[in-house]
């Protein structure tokens, strides 16, 4: 199956359980749970039910496009619901079915992997899934996002669209997994990955990077400050401080002590959106 | 009275064996053991104390997907104890209108009760709601599903994740309910926000549909139709079994097995192998890196093979596709490894210590390259108190900055557990040093006498211990996140094996070390730090006395009595105030030995010691005690007790210092004839109160010379 059939089959197979199909958001994010249909619709009392393919950005995992299953920017393919169905995980296996994953040929596995986001302030409970041994899933009961806690709570589901490809297409090295019939996922990206190792180790203006970050984190504290909180322009200056501390982290910029505090600085930020975001969507107060 | 006998008598027939299963989502492996044991427990406390069943006749199971409760002779209805349970006064139970008030909610709540239970009742002239004591009287089917929820809000867990709103907190979210009674399914109406169900779910893949059970007490064999093996141990040694099978030379680790049996309901091992290109590897590598990835066994005890085992809890019946996965999985895995581990060989070992100048240790006492300096120091200096030879201590010392340099290494990033394992290979030092950094956290060897390792674990531990707890303190409870009970417990096994090596001196020594480093980089601020010292140092020998009597059957090998080992420990305890005083921890297993040989060889003595000491006791614990004045002592048996004591005070305590215990104890003994003929003859509370007063301080005097060495009020009480 080419990595293109298996996003439109995922896709198609979560629009008929509900979920609205969105798109990536146009910023540069670690994991599709920065995207706002992940992290600020945990938040609040709304049912939410969406699907997305978020391309995420990992930079100190780059390797130059030399390595075969190691990539600083790769694809998730994202399931929110909110409140997390009875039969989450029943329709999870369904829709591994729907990729020709049957519990008849395969070993599939729920192996506890708490996650935890500390930029996002973010933490839930959950697993990895395992194909015959391969981690192919990370599935998710949101707890609380910004320091908020999430009730309802919200059921995520991130695919690794690549591992999922490996698997399917039995193929050793990503750049070799067939996009369609006549790329290959190399032929698109392992230009990419040479570039941008290249820039994320190397080639970065370190002093620049760093007042990127502050200037994001002024205007994000600006935002809120605004009358009434701008709170979705605040979050993307999250967004922004939270890939300008990856690269600068992928330069190896941060000692202990720095690093907890520029992730205190983001996990900060991203309290205060939660909480006023989460103001926003109050019903009013009865009169 | 007639009444009464004839429910208990039905309640007592229609008794039979209750099962409860919930079922999860996956639940995680290393949680489950505690939360299941403590979950049965508390539902089998609350059931009893409805007077349903009896409180110890229960057994339970888990499985990654469920926990049951299987409880004997379990009541369909509560034996009424007649009488009534009062709440609050009518006019303070119901709100203006009239609607139950907090007193009454709360009233409701802790009798386990709804508004249809509620009775009234007059007393001194007050109208009062009641309920019927206990529950007593209510079915069995009403009283459960309360029950549960009660003993699943009991669960204790690092994390727990809450749903249904909020108002449910487990593991994992409970999905179905199944209560068997006899061979009928109970309808609980309302249990974690659903209705019980009248079935439950058997193997995810391995069975289809729905399972039902033919009687509660049948639940572990009936569970085997829905191909589910409900006994952890039953798959535990199912896995043993099968990996022994595919591979005699399989090497079982017992965390690993106990985690993999919890991890499955129904498991099936496969081995397949891997390129042996990777066996270049350090074994510890490998096994950490399939221990860890796919929770895999290694085989080879001799020597490593290229097989790992992997256990699935499925059976696809064309396995191919299985274990062309896993090693695909498997061999990626370790090509990571190799990856990080080959870049990891191409850094100097002075480079290694430049990268730990950057990790911090703890705050306020500098980078791991300064802790390793005050380890440097103190490994020279322990060297030397332990009475190393010269050539071993120079093997000591020259593990110099390099013993956690390991902390510098991309493999200890990405496996921590490594840790203290495989740093010595990827040096560039002497070999006999690579060997010190390379095992220095593997317990296993702390029982092998190595006395440059002995110095090196010292220094290590101690200076942790001082650093950690001055600053937040000893461990409480059963919390100890720091792992400071296992270092102390490090710090003994070692120190037994030195005999003439004093803790105290060791403590003083580690506490100069980190003072210094504390004025230096800044902890100083910290309470403990900014004392003298003494205090903490007073704690930490207790604390090591306390490991030690924890530690005693482990050590001698032997189950020791709780007794003997309070009865020794007391007096050292007591010798532990601030202050120098030596602490071997040698000596004191062989207090504890003498102690018990002594016991055993000539009990009537020990017996009658503790006779006498327990009369002294009882008059000179309320009495200070004070000199003796001989020129009072008028009868012949207090003259006789106290020249007899005089003979002693000074060979006991010259016997503690020679270290002949036992002796000591017959010398204790033999006073006890003095004391009874004292006891017999001479009246202790007389109206003269000189007279009283010095025959109380030969009391108070015998009384402790005979709990010099031992804490006699341990023994008899």
């Amino acid at each position: 199956m080419h990595i293109q059939d298996i996003i439109t089959n995922l896709l198609g197979f979560w629009a008929k359980q509900g979920c609205a199909v969105l798109q990536p958001l146009d910023l540069p994010v670690g994991a599709g749970t920065f995207h706002p249909a992940t992290a600020l619709r945990a938040l609040g009392p709304q049912p939410w039910n969406a699907a997305y393919v978020q391309p995420s950005r990992r930079p100190t995992d780059g390797r130059y496009g030399r390595h075969r299953n190691r990539l600083q920017r790769y694809y998730q393919l994202q399931v929110v619901q909110k409140p997390a169905p009875e039969n989450f995980q029943e329709l999870y296996l369904k829709s591994l079915e729907k990729l020709g994953i049957t519990g008849k040929e395969h070993d599939i596995r729920f192996v506890e992997d708490d996650w935890e986001s500390p930029t996002l302030g973010a933490w839930g409970l959950g697993w990895e899934v395992w194909v015959d041994g391969m981690e192919v899933t990370q599935f998710t009961y949101f707890q609380e996002v910004g320091g908020q806690k999430c009730n309802p709570m919200m059921g995520e589901i991130t695919y690794g669209v690549e591992r999922l490809a490996m698997f399917l297409q039995d193929c050793d090295s990503v750049y070799d997994l067939s996009w369609n019939a006549s790329l290959k996922y190399g032929d698109l990206h392992q230009r990419d990955e040479f570039q941008q190792s290249h820039y994320n180790f190397d080639g970065k203006d370190i002093d620049e990077l760093q007042a990127h970050f502050d200037a994001c984190a002024q205007l994000c504290a600006a935002l809120l400050g605004h009358d009434p909180a701008l709170t979705v322009p605040a979050y993307e200056q999250v967004i922004h401080c939270s890939h300008a501390f990856n690269l600068l982290d992928a330069h190896g910029h941060y000692s202990v002590d720095a690093r907890a505090a520029a992730i205190a600085a983001i996990r900060g930020l991203a309290n205060r959106v939660a909480a006023a975001h989460v103001e926003e969507l109050a019903p009013p107060a009865a009169a | 009275m007639a009444d009464k006998k004839a429910s208990t008598k039905t309640a007592k027939q229609a008794a039979a064996t209750l099962l409860v299963e919930l079922r999860t989502e996956e639940m995680p492996p290393l949680l489950l053991d505690d939360v299941a044991a403590n979950l049965a427990a508390n539902l089998v406390q609350d059931l009893a104390s409805n007077r349903l069943c009896a409180d110890d006749a229960y057994q339970y199971w888990f499985t990654p997907r469920r926990i049951a409760m299987q409880v004997e002779a379990v009541a369909q209805r509560s034996a009424d104890q007649g009488g009534t349970r009062r709440g609050p006064a009518v006019k303070r139970a119901y709100g203006p209108d009239k609607k139950p008030t907090q007193a009454l909610e709360g009233f409701l709540r802790s009798a386990g009760a709804t508004t249809k239970d509620l009775l009234r009742e007059t007393y001194k002239g007050e109208e009062y709601v009641a309920v019927k004591r206990g529950g007593g009287g209510r079915p069995l089917q009403d009283v459960l599903g309360p029950a549960l929820q009660r003993a699943v809000a009991k669960t204790v867990a690092p994390r727990l994740m809450s749903w249904n709103g909020g108002q449910d907190r487990f593991l994992r979210p409970i999905r179905g309910v199944y209560a068997v009674h006899g061979a009928k399914a109970l309808k609980l109406p309302q249990v974690f926000g659903r209705k019980s169900l009248d079935h439950t779910l058997g193997h995810r893949f391995l069975h289809q549909g729905k399972t039902r059970i033919k009687n509660a007490a049948s639940y572990a064999q009936d569970m085997q139709r829905g191909k589910v093996i409900v006994d952890a141990k039953e798959r535990a040694a199912s896995i043993r079994k099968q990996a022994a099978k595919l591979a005699r030379d399989v090497i079982i680790d017992e965390d690993l097995l106990r985690e993999a049996a919890n991890m499955c309901e129904h498991p099936t091992c496969y081995m397949v192998e891997f390129d042996k290109a990777f066996l270049d590897l350090p074994v510890k590598v490998i096994e950490t890196c399939m221990g860890k990835h796919l929770r895999s066994f290694a085989v080879g005890k001799k020597k490593l093979r290229n097989k790992f085992i992997f256990v699935a809890d499925n059976k696809p019946r064309d396995d191919a596709k299985l274990r062309k996965g896993l090693a695909r999985v498997m061999h990626a895995r370790l090509e990571d490894t190799k990856f990080i581990y080959d870049l990891d060989r191409q850094v100097q070992s002075l480079d290694l210590l430049k990268r730990i100048d950057a990790i911090n240790y703890v705050r306020g006492m500098g980078s791991m390259l300064d802790r390793s300096i005050r380890i440097e120091h103190l490994v020279s200096e322990y060297a030397k108190l332990l009475n190393l030879q010269q050539n071993e201590i120079e093997q000591a010392e020259g593990v110099g900055q390099y013993i956690k340099a390991d902390l510098g290494l991309k493999l200890v990033d990405e496996y921590p557990e490594l840790e203290g394992h495989i740093g010595g290979a990827l040096l560039d030092r002497p070999e006999a040093v690579k060997k010190l950094i390379g095992g220095h956290l593997d317990r296993g060897l702390d029982d092998q006498p190595d006395p440059p390792r002995d110095a090196l674990v010292l220094a290590l531990e101690l200076e942790r211990l001082v650093t950690i707890v001055a600053i937040d303190g000893l461990p409480k409870g059963s919390r100890d996140p720091r792992g400071l009970r296992r270092a102390m417990g490090r710090v003994i096994r070692i120190l037994r094996r030195h005999a003439d090596a004093d803790l105290d001196i060791l403590l003083r020594r580690a506490w100069d070390t980190c003072h210094k480093a504390a004025k230096k980089h800044g902890a100083l601020a910290s309470n403990s730090f900014a004392g003298d010292g003494e205090l903490l140092l007073a704690d930490l020998k207790r604390f090591a006395i306390e490991r030690l009597t924890h530690m005693a059957s482990d050590l001698l090998k032997r189950a020791v009595d709780k007794r003997t080992l309070n009865a020794i420990a007391e007096p050292l305890l007591r010798d532990c105030r601030p202050g120098s005083r030596p602490l071997q921890i040698a000596d004191a297993l062989k207090r504890i030995e003498a102690l018990e040989s002594f016991a055993q060889k000539q009990r009537s003595a020990l017996d009658r010691l503790l006779g006498t000491a327990k009369r002294l006791s009882k008059i000179a614990r309320d009495h200070p005690g004070g000199a003796v004045d001989a020129e009072l002592l008028r009868e012949q048996a207090e003259q006789e007790l106290h020249k007899a004591y005089e003979e002693r005070v000074g060979e006991v305590k010259h016997l503690i210092e020679q270290d002949q215990y036992v002796e000591c104890c017959e010398h204790l003994a033999s006073l006890a004839p003095f004391v009874d003929d004292f006891f017999d003859n001479v009246m202790v509370k007389v109206r003269d109160e000189k007279l009283r007063a010095n025959r109380l301080n030969l009391v108070c005097q015998t009384h402790s010379l005979m709990n010099e060495l031992i804490d006699t009020r341990k023994l008899y009480s």
